[in-house]
Formats: structure tokens, sequence, C-alpha cells
């Protein structure tokens, strides 16, 4: 029996706008002559197709620009794409930066309010888990003080105490595994490796090949926008990765 | 896709005209963060003040002080109304003008929101017409003091304050999400608008009534959406209709509807397109 599949990706194409200053626009629009060096767009995916299958944990490596960090954000819905098919089956949360939402002078509480509405919980849904993302978090003598006043530590651990709690089925990480102390980097390592045991999709873009190896069901390597290699031996994508490095390092 | 159950197609573009019908469906799924955006707008805008929300009553009184002063200098004008009439136009005026503000820095202000987090966009312009509306609410009391002070009583035309008071703000919401759309791409547009806003100050009669425009041009005057509002709000509280007539209070109604619903269509239309350029 062939799994489900979680998300599904039908050679998908995106490019970005580069964005030229006033004067250029200016100079091209009197002279009439656009430099051809400078196209208009720059292409961040070319033709990707992917299937990811429900409970899988896959690892994305790559050399920066690679389109590593576009590519979840396609997955989450903030970008679309200018060509091609997206297929996401199931509630997605995209980790990309810690916080969001945060607001210095709202309350530790209020943020909580905020920043987990932003990731789409309902009024009820969060004062289920009010209590539990301030147990986590362990700030809970200054829950009511101005996010302003706190560390950035202790800005960290809430944040990604709100951002543990949302029970996603597609969780997509980008790079934010280690926040806070020691002892609370320990606790939020063990929360995201239950999560990943779990029956949760995991797409997860990082630079730490133990995490990847430790990890990933399957890795993909990027380059240029295009997938590299693609393979259940993650060792394998990791050594094209090296190569790939060393590659560009030699230009 | 091998399997049943629901899925979310990410792709796809809601047809132009279906716009305002997904953004309320939006709007109605994410009421919560609604809410949240909206008080946080209230406490993050008062947000160290002593006076707290009572801001939102002294602004428009003190402007009102000014304006009436100047207007005592300069004319030696008589009239009793006048101070209530520059605090009706203050009010009305400032919340189309920072409504269409705030909207059309949306996209721009929460860039690094959107690019962490997405959530339907049309969120934004709603939380703010949202927020600028009930502000106008809390400070249009202001005229309650005033009226007994006066002893006017509320007339019959009472009724067409909220509808100017919604209006309003509907038609800054309208404009803001078709501007936004654009100020992200072109970032000067917001510098024009600021200019449109100040010279609208002036032409819409915020600190004269609409009777000392000459007859010949009132109908051109009340062109304006943003003067028939104020002059609404003002024949409510006063109950006095003055030079005002139903065909134009008819006509900037539907104008603000309309922009607005188009206003809505455009930014459904190109916000996907518009975030990248953030």
């Amino acid at each position: 029996m062939t799994k489900e599949t979680a998300i599904l990706l039908e050679s998908v194409s995106l490019e970005f706008p580069t964005i030229k200053s006033g004067a250029t626009m200016l100079k091209e629009l009197i002279t009439g002559r656009v430099k051809s060096s400078q196209s208009k767009y720059f292409p961040a995916l070319k033709n990707v197709s992917l299937r990811i299958t429900k409970g899988e944990v896959f690892g994305v490596i790559g050399p920066n620009g690679a389109g590593k960090s576009t590519i979840l954000r396609v997955m989450a819905g903030i970008y679309a794409p200018d060509k091609g098919q997206i297929h996401i089956k199931g509630r997605v949360v995209l980790l990309a930066g810690l916080g969001a939402g945060f607001q210095r002078n709202l309350t530790g509480r209020e943020n909580i309010r905020l920043s987990a509405s932003i990731y789409g919980l309902s009024k009820s849904e969060i004062s289920v888990l009010e209590a539990s993302i301030i147990g986590f978090s362990g700030i809970t003598e200054f829950i009511d003080r101005p996010l302003r006043t706190y560390s950035s530590g202790m800005k960290s651990r809430l944040a990604f105490s709100i951002a543990s709690h949302l029970e996603p089925e597609i969780l997509l990480i980008d790079e934010v595994l280690a926040v806070g102390d020691s002892a609370f980097r320990e606790k939020s390592k063990r929360r995201i490796i239950n999560m990943v045991k779990g029956d949760t999709t995991v797409v997860l873009v990082s630079h730490s090949e133990a995490t990847l190896r430790d990890l990933c069901d399957r890795a993909a390597c990027f380059s240029d926008g295009l997938i590299d290699i693609i393979s259940e031996n993650v060792d394998d994508v990791l050594e094209r990765y090296h190569e790939l490095s060393e590659s560009k390092k030699g230009d | 896709m091998e399997s049943g159950g629901p899925t979310v197609m990410l792709e796809g573009k809601t047809p132009f005209l279906l716009g305002p019908f997904r953004m309320m469906k939006n709007v109605w799924e994410r009421k919560n963060l609604i809410r949240n955006l909206i008080s946080r707008d209230f406490k993050v805008n008062y947000h160290g003040h002593f006076l707290g929300y009572l801001w939102s009553l002294l602004e428009p009184l003190a402007l009102t002080a000014i304006f009436y002063l100047v207007f005592i200098i300069l004319r030696g004008s008589t009239d009793t109304l006048l101070p209530l009439r520059i605090m009706i136009g203050i009010l009305i005026f400032n919340s189309f003008a920072k409504t269409l503000n705030s909207c059309t820095n949306c996209l721009v202000q929460n860039s690094s929101l959107i690019q962490q987090v997405y959530f339907p966009r049309e969120i934004f312009p709603v939380a703010i017409g949202g927020f600028r509306f009930i502000s106008l609410c809390l400070s249009i009391l202001i005229v309650i003091p005033y009226m007994i002070y006066e002893s006017i009583a509320p007339t019959g035309l009472v009724f067409l304050l909220p509808i100017s008071m919604i209006c309003s703000v509907l038609l800054g919401q309208g404009i803001g999400m078709m501007a936004s759309v654009i100020q992200v791409r072109l970032r000067d547009l917001k510098q024009v608008i600021d200019l449109i806003v100040r010279a609208g100050f002036f032409l819409s009669g915020v600190f004269f009534g609409a009777e000392i425009i000459p007859t010949e041009y009132l109908e051109l005057y009340f062109y304006n959406p943003v003067a028939v509002f104020i002059e609404m709000a003002r024949a409510a509280v006063i109950g006095d209709l003055g030079v005002l007539y139903s065909s134009a209070m008819l006509r900037s109604v539907l104008i603000a509807v309309v922009i607005y619903l188009f206003g809505t269509a455009v930014f459904v239309r190109y916000e996907k397109k518009a975030v990248k350029f953030l």
C-alpha cells in the first residue's frame, strides 16, 4: 500500500523580481536602453517536483541562495508559485525565526495570545494551551510583564514554547533548533524529536549534518533552485553537498 | 493525490469579482486574530501614555480650539455651532485619512511577519479598518456634552451619523487596499498619498460648512465623498440638513461601497504578487 501524500509539488517554478532603483528606471526610460545583464527576474526555484509522504521527515541542505528557504515558504503558502501546482494536506506551520508578531510593549501573556492567533489557533484552543505554554517556557513570574523587560533568552524560550505547542500536521523548520541556555536547549531538542518521531510530517532545512543524519528519513540537496540529489541515504546527499561547496569555493 | 480527505490547494486564483467573498470568508475564519490585532493596536498606540484613551478625545478637542481661534481672529465668526462643526469635520476626516494611510502601508509595515507566517493578508486592512472605526466611535462621544450644553435634541436625522462614520472608514480602506499592492513596488506612492490627503483636508470642508460654498459650485463640491460624509455627520448631530441633498448622499455612499469592493478585489488578486517585492 502506498503511503498518503502530505506535500506534493508539481513542477513548481518561482521567480523573484529584481528591484531596480528609481535612478536606473528613469535612465532606462529616457535612453530606452535596458541593460541586458540585469534581468528583470531572478529564478529562485526552477521546475521543482517533490512528493513527501505523511509522517516522513525530510531534510533539505544546500549552499546559500539555493532556494531552501524559498521552498519552505512556498509550502507554507507565503509565496504562490509562478508555474506548477502545490497540494498540501493538513495544517502547516512554518518555524522560521521565532516570535512571529511579538510586540515589545505587550506582556508575555498578551504576546502568547497574539502570536498563537497569528499561527491560526482559535480563542478556545489558546485558552486550553496557555498554561502549558507558560509552564514549558519556564517564565512564570515574568509572564504579566511587558516583553521589553525580558532577556533575549527568555524571549526565545517563550517563542519556542508557543511554536512547539501548535501541533500541526505538517511542520516546516528553517534552522531554529537551538535557543536558550543549555538546559532549555536539551528540553527543546527532546520536544522536537518527539514531534519528529510522531506522525507529524516534517521538512527540515538545516546546515547541521548531525541533525539531518539523526532525524531524517530522506534528504535532498538543493543547488541553484534545482534538486541536485534526492535520496533515502542521507550520507550520499551530504557527500554531494560537500562536493558542491568545494566546487563553489573553487570558482 | 491517491487518498481522500480534505486537500488544501495553495495554488489557484480567485476570480476577480469573487475577491470580496473570499475576504469575507477568510475574515470570518480568523476573527480571533482580527480581535487580537485590534486590541494590540489599542494597547500599543496608547502604551506609556498617562492619559491613554483620553487622547482620542483630547486630540480633536485641541485641534478644534486651534481652528476656532484662527477663525475668530480672521473672520470674527459669531456662529456658536462652529466649534461643533469643526470637531465633527476633524473626526470624520481623520478617520478617513488615518485608515487610508495605515492601509497603504499595511504590507510594507508587516513585511517581516508576512515572510514568517502565512495567513490571509486581507486580515491586515480589515483589522486596521476595525481599529479606526472603534476609535471613531469612542471619540465621537465627545459631541454629546456639547449637544447638552447647546441644548440640541437628537432628531430623526441621527441615523445619518453611523452611515457617515462607516462610509468614511470604508472609503479609506478601499483606496488604501489598492494603494498597498502598488506601494510595495513603488514606495513613492506613500508620499503622493500624503500630499493628496493634505490637500483633501482643505477641500473637504473640515473647518467650514458647505453653506459657504457658492451655489454654482455646490454640486461639484459634493462630488467629493469625504466632504459629503462630513456634512452628513454634521446634519445628523445638529438636526438640520442645510444645503445637503439626498442624491449627493446616495451617490457618496455608493462611491464608498463600490471603491471598497473594488479595492478588496484588487487586493485579493494582487497581494500574492506584491509580497514578492517585500
